[in-house]
């Protein structure tokens, strides 16, 4: 059933032990326990989905998720349940990325900055040198997309959102969204494949 | 089989790998030439996809960014009132926060005892006052409580060698030893501290860290006195008598049973009113005074903080090599690897993880140094010792480390059955 949730604040004042629903119908009325609950439980994902989403810096990347947390607060009174909580969060992430590329052109940034990427395999010096190279290729090749196509892949590929459920959250209809997956994933592709050659 | 005019379009593809393709699909697929190098093609990105950087900010800054982040959002949504009420507003909320402290310090009234919900912890019981917020964030063997606003009461029993205890308020924290204490935040900052049994240390940012005794009374310093001449003064005038603690100790040996907060809280009342009568100035004099490995750690602790993981990771060394029986110098040897960690050497990391296994081997954080060597080894390809570090993490007691541990074996087992 859509519609917001009445908030229920629990005798003990130990927000823990919330529901998310709760929690974010707490924020809405101010309550910064609800929201540290909140953050405490979301932003390891939120962290990563802007790393992907940004490629930021470590510092970037802690102001870009603290301003998200800040926007889940202001936007926890228009919360309605239609989707998952995380995938709510995400869509606010995706509004706070936008908004800072917007102002400060840091994607630009992130792009010169590639390269800086850690190797996470496993194996002999030069296997991990070739992994280490796939990566870098990879976040290169993300770098290039547009923020419209880099959010689709994102969301639906690396962080597995449903479609449906993406759709909605970014306010596209499904096709238009599968549409953008597809050319993210061609521009992907041919990147890959030019930066290999 | 390799006809285009049976293939899906390119975008149907594209969501039939992503949502999953029914099984017809997935033979066509299988067999079709051009579908099958989409499909690899497209699980091959996936799959590097998600090995870029998570971005994980470790626990320390994520505390920094959630530190941030409360005291940036207001606590309570904004009601427009016309700037001349301001002032009186300003004039009541001064007089309530003096009227909070006072009822702070006059313990609780019968009325608040009504009010007042235990919350069982590991090792103890919270009771927050109607009101109060917080939320329970570490686990065992570090438990901590993120006290934001309000007051909680906190009684924890003897904590066993290793175990950790705190209660975090945005400008500081307060570390017990197997206790009885209350604290009051104001609007996530530190307002006072009072200890009924056993001992208390509170470290603010703004002033120096202060170990209470039983009857003591810690209240945040007006501006201007954060020195320790200033905090011993104020530390003085707040003086409750030590013999305070017997009548508390009695209290608290007859309510260990049931632990009901209204009987404790009663006599936290009657008491108080002692203290005003008779300041016990010996207790004072008495105030333990850091060890080198303590305020190296606290160093340490501040450094990795603020992100500098080499500076930390120095003082942690030296608080390591202070140690002199310090138990501190346990906590120091295991945060040094977790600084060296953060600087991304790897090999020193490593060095440090044994030398904190050898040197404390029944710590209760050896698990998840087990399991962050296990890690540190897979990554080298030393794969058997990996193997057993995670087999001994799998015991431990905290269930993000057994997680940890049991990724790792998984990880192992399908890298043995790889072709």
């Amino acid at each position: 059933m859509a519609g917001r949730v009445a908030f229920i604040r629990p005798a003990d004042g130990d927000r823990s032990r919330m529901c998310d629903d709760n929690l974010i119908a707490a924020c809405g009325e101010g309550d910064r326990a609800a929201l540290g609950v909140l953050f405490r439980k979301y932003h390891l994902d939120v962290y990563r989905f802007i790393a992907r989403l940004t490629g930021s810096g470590n510092d970037e990347l802690d102001d870009l998720v603290q301003d998200t947390f800040v926007a889940i607060q202001e936007g926890s009174k228009r919360f309605a349940v239609k989707s998952s909580v995380k995938s709510w969060i995400f869509g606010i992430a995706v509004n706070v990325v936008r908004n800072t590329i917007r102002a400060d052109s840091r994607r630009k940034k992130a792009i010169d900055s590639y390269g800086q990427v850690p190797g996470g395999s496993i194996d002999t010096p030069l296997v991990i040198a070739e992994h280490k190279e796939r990566l870098e290729r990879m976040q290169s090749a993300l770098n290039t997309l547009t923020h419209e196509h880099r959010v689709v892949f994102v969301m639906c590929v690396l962080e597995d959102i449903p479609g449906v459920e993406a759709a909605r959250i970014l306010g596209l209809r499904p096709g238009t969204l599968w549409r953008r997956l597809h050319e993210a994933r061609k521009s992907l592709s041919y990147e890959m494949e030019r930066r290999y050659v | 089989m390799t006809s285009r005019e049976t293939c899906p379009k390119p975008e149907e593809l594209t969501r039939l790998l992503v949502n999953g393709a029914d099984e017809e699909l997935f033979s066509h697929i299988e067999h079709c030439e051009i579908c099958a190098t989409e499909a690899s093609s497209f699980r091959r990105m996936k799959e590097l996809g998600k090995q870029l950087p998570d971005g994980n900010p470790g626990a320390n800054r994520a505390d920094a960014v959630l530190n941030s982040l409360l005291t940036s959002v207001p606590q309570q949504k904004r009601v427009a009132v016309p700037v001349r009420h301001w002032v009186g507003l300003a004039v009541a909320a001064s007089i309530a926060v003096i009227v909070g402290t006072f009822i702070f310090l006059d313990g609780f009234s019968a009325t608040k005892k009504e009010q007042s919900v235990d919350v069982r912890i590991t090792r103890g019981y919270v009771y927050a006052q109607h009101g109060a917020q917080y939320m329970l964030v570490g686990s065992q063997p570090d438990e901590i409580i993120r006290l934001i606003d309000g007051t909680v009461s906190v009684d924890v029993d003897k904590l066993r060698e290793g175990e950790r205890f705190r209660v975090v308020i945005g400008d500081a924290e307060v570390e017990v030893h197997g206790t009885t204490f209350d604290v009051t935040a104001k609007d996530d900052r530190l307002v006072a501290v009072r200890v009924i049994s056993g001992e208390v240390e509170v470290r603010p940012m703004e002033a120096v860290t202060a170990t209470l005794r039983p009857g003591e009374i810690w209240q945040k310093p007006a501006t201007g006195s954060t020195t320790a001449e200033g905090f011993e003064q104020e530390k003085e005038a707040n003086r409750i008598p030590q013999d305070t603690e017997k009548v508390f100790g009695a209290s608290l040996s007859v309510d260990k049973e049931k632990r009901g907060p209204v009987s404790r809280r009663h006599t936290s009342a009657n008491v108080t009113k002692e203290n005003q009568a008779a300041p016990d100035l010996e207790a004072v004099k008495t105030r333990r005074t850091a060890s080198v490995a303590e305020i190296s750690f606290r160093e340490g602790w501040k450094a990795l903080r603020e992100g500098r993981p080499l500076i930390a990771a120095e003082y942690f060394d030296q608080s390591v090599s202070a140690r002199d029986g310090d138990p501190i110098a346990e906590d120091a040897c295991f945060w040094r690897a977790v600084a060296h960690g953060r600087a991304g050497l790897n090999a020193r990391t490593a060095a440090d993880l044994k030398q904190f296994l050898q040197m404390y081997p029944r710590s209760s954080r050896a698990g998840e140094a087990c399991a962050m060597l296990g890690w540190k080894l897979f990554e080298r390809g030393d794969y058997n010792a990996a193997k057993r570090l995670f087999e001994s993490a799998l015991m431990d007691t905290v269930p993000r480390v057994r997680a940890s541990a049991m990724q790792g074996l998984s990880d192992l087992k399908r890298l043995s059955s790889a072709p």
